[in-house]
């Protein structure tokens, strides 16, 4: 996106601009800010679902490990129940078995520990959700603020930072650090053309990821095939039948065209210039896997596909955009007067504006209600106030300034606003 | 102000119209005969050939008898025999057998059916992706015979087809038409052209919306449906 490119060369100018811009002036809360803080706790769905889709996540990793090596335990004694050993060999064995059951015990208090933190977390977003009144609007906009930056952050893989701005800001619970770390290193192993921990991370969310119909595992074995193919020789060719017979073949039930079109490299070879083929042999087929990954894992984790800031800014610039507001000399106070935003804003959409606001030109004053705008018999039209002082200063008579005809005051006709 | 957009005027033939017209095209029966004549030789169809020869007195535009070259080795094929064929086309026309996709194509589900794998992988590399490097229905055709030396085992494979006997068939028909291509300089049946002909007129009036007309949905039955709006 433009958007990722341009805040990445301007970090330090934009970040510091849109502090500015968005952390409100103290102000007395009416009902209409109460509806609208409503409102801006709907995009806090993130801060919630995460670390509980995370707790969930541990609880059933847990728990797994506990029944399958309770299950072996068992299976143990019941092994030492049915058979004729020695006294010796019993002892010997019911001793194992004791061992290990105590390394169950310190697994399970260590597992534990974890649990709580876990849950000692979405405890301290509850919390932090609930904490907002009048009061602390602005500390508590301040907070959220630095949460949104950290989010940015960790996804730019910014981890050193991000947590240096967590500690001194005290919101090391109201942020997502060991998650995204845990995402880095697939990412990482991706961009190293490695596809051992994303495969482990598929076994490890199978369920999730079955559940909802994705193909993930499958683009990553196919990219593993084509690496068998690319080798080019006899004994790689057999690999890569071998491996396909084993990985691809009952992913064919469901995606069979896109398989065919993968499985007929064994023909054309990675030399080959068929388009069609080549395309599959190039390089960056491992970045579209790694946009794959965190697509798949934000997803898992109910994240916004976009990083926080991008969607705050997004929203404030749309807003914020008018023709006017890209011209020169407009009003110091539009963001939009501003060189860094106008690039930001630049392929998003201009606000919607339901009413005109005309300024008179005589006068420079805004024209409404109060001041309504007057058409002079030419079809020029200038405020009341101004053609009303005019009139005073000239005996009755109206001077348009643009084209010079004089008329009487009472010529005028009231012109109203749509 | 809406301006109203104004329809284009259709043009409505009734089925009376349609039929009249057509009354008034005359066929002649010679004509005919020589596009079923054109079929039979084309499709390989000797016997029957010879029949309507002498039925109809419709003389062929190749003498009958040099169609039992063409003939053996289709036979050949819907035989099985892939050996007696490429040596009985290596007589007839060596550039046949270089070029001719679909024969390559059987070879390579032979050895797969043999559970040749590597001479397989070998042999789709060298003869078969060459062939198939600029046409995107063969390179369709590869990818499914392809993917049997990997989904062979599965319960459903959809490429199965191709252990069947249809695919010999379906090859030496392909044969067929290449040797018949080569012999005569002709690309299929009259007939088939014919036929494509009228699908093309027809989506053209259709593309164009402004024609009502009975219309031939299916070609094997020659039925006009009119549909008027």
């Amino acid at each position: 996106m433009e958007i990722d490119s341009a805040t990445n060369g301007n970090s330090d100018t934009v970040m510091t601009e849109s502090a500015a811009t968005i952390t409100p002036s103290p102000v007395v809360v009416s009902s209409s800010r109460s509806n609208q803080f409503t409102e801006s706790l709907k995009l806090e769905h993130q801060l919630l679902r995460v670390p509980f889709e995370h707790y969930k996540k541990t609880i059933r990793t847990n728990h797994r490990s506990f029944e399958k090596e309770v299950s072996t335990i068992v299976n143990g004694v019941g092994e030492l129940a049915d058979s004729d050993w020695s006294k010796d060999d019993t002892v010997s064995r019911l001793t194992c078995l004791v061992t290990r059951l105590q390394g169950l015990k310190r697994k399970l208090e260590e597992g534990s520990n974890v649990e709580n933190l876990q849950a000692q977390r979405c405890r301290a977003r509850i919390d932090h959700l609930d904490s907002v009144d009048v009061e602390n609007i602005t500390e508590w906009n301040n907070t959220k603020l630095k949460r949104i930056l950290v989010d940015y952050m960790l996804r730019m893989s910014y981890f050193e930072t991000a947590t240096k701005l967590s500690e001194s800001s005290n919101i090391m619970d109201l942020v997502d650090i060991d998650i995204f770390r845990e995402a880095k290193k697939v990412i990482d192993a991706l961009k190293n053309r490695e596809v051992a921990s994303a495969l482990t991370w598929c076994a490890d969310n199978k369920t999730r990821l079955k559940k909802s119909k994705s193909k993930f595992e499958f683009q990553l074995r196919l990219q593993e095939f084509i690496e068998l193919v690319r080798v080019d020789t006899a004994e790689s060719y057999k690999k890569a039948i071998q491996y396909a017979r084993k990985h691809l073949a009952s992913w064919g039930t469901t995606h069979m065209k896109e398989l065919q079109h993968v499985l007929a490299t064994l023909a054309f070879k990675s030399t080959t210039e068929c388009s069609k083929y080549k395309v599959l042999f190039e390089l960056r087929q491992w970045d579209v896997l790694v946009d794959q990954f965190k697509q798949e894992f934000c997803k898992l984790y109910g994240m916004t596909m976009e990083p926080l800031l991008n969607i705050y800014l997004q929203a404030g610039l749309s807003a914020l955009k008018t023709p006017y507001g890209l011209e020169e000399g407009c009003t110091k106070e539009d963001p939009l007067s501003q060189e860094n935003f106008r690039k930001l804003a630049l392929p998003l959409p201009f606000s919607k504006q339901h009413h005109s606001k005309l300024v008179c030109y005589i006068s420079k004053e805004l024209m409404d209600t109060e001041n309504p705008p007057q058409v002079l018999p030419n079809g020029y039209v200038y405020s009341t106030k101004a053609l009303k002082e005019m009139a005073e200063k000239n005996g009755g008579k109206i001077t348009c300034p643009r084209t010079g005809l004089v008329c009487n005051y009472t010529e005028l006709v009231k012109a109203y606003i749509s | 102000m809406n301006l109203l957009l104004q329809e284009t005027p259709k043009i409505v033939v009734t089925s009376e119209d349609w039929e009249s017209k057509l009354s008034d095209v005359e066929i002649l029966i010679e004509d005919m005969n020589r596009l079923v004549m054109n079929l039979l030789v084309a499709e390989g169809y000797r016997e029957a050939a010879e029949k309507f020869k002498e039925e109809s007195i419709t003389m062929p535009e190749e003498d009958l008898a040099s169609m039992n070259e063409r003939l053996e080795v289709i036979k050949a094929i819907e035989s099985r025999n892939l050996e007696d064929a490429i040596e009985k086309l290596n007589a007839l026309n060596p550039e046949i057998i270089k070029t001719s996709f679909h024969l390559h194509q059987q070879m390579l589900i032979e050895l797969i059916r043999e559970k040749k794998t590597e001479e397989a992988v070998a042999f789709a590399q060298e003869k078969l992706a060459p062939l198939a490097e600029e046409n995107e229905a063969l390179q369709r055709e590869l990818e499914k015979t392809v993917c049997i030396l990997v989904t062979e085992g599965l319960p459903n494979c959809p490429s199965r087809e191709l252990f069947h006997n249809s695919q010999w068939i379906r090859t030496a028909s392909h044969v067929n038409e290449a040797i018949h291509t080569s012999q005569t300089g002709e690309k299929g049946p009259e007939l088939e052209r014919l036929l494509k002909e009228l699908i093309w007129t027809q989506n053209q009036l259709d593309e164009k919306t402004v024609y009502v007309y009975p219309r031939m949905n299916d070609f094997s039955t020659g039925q006009l449906i009119y549909r008027p709006e």
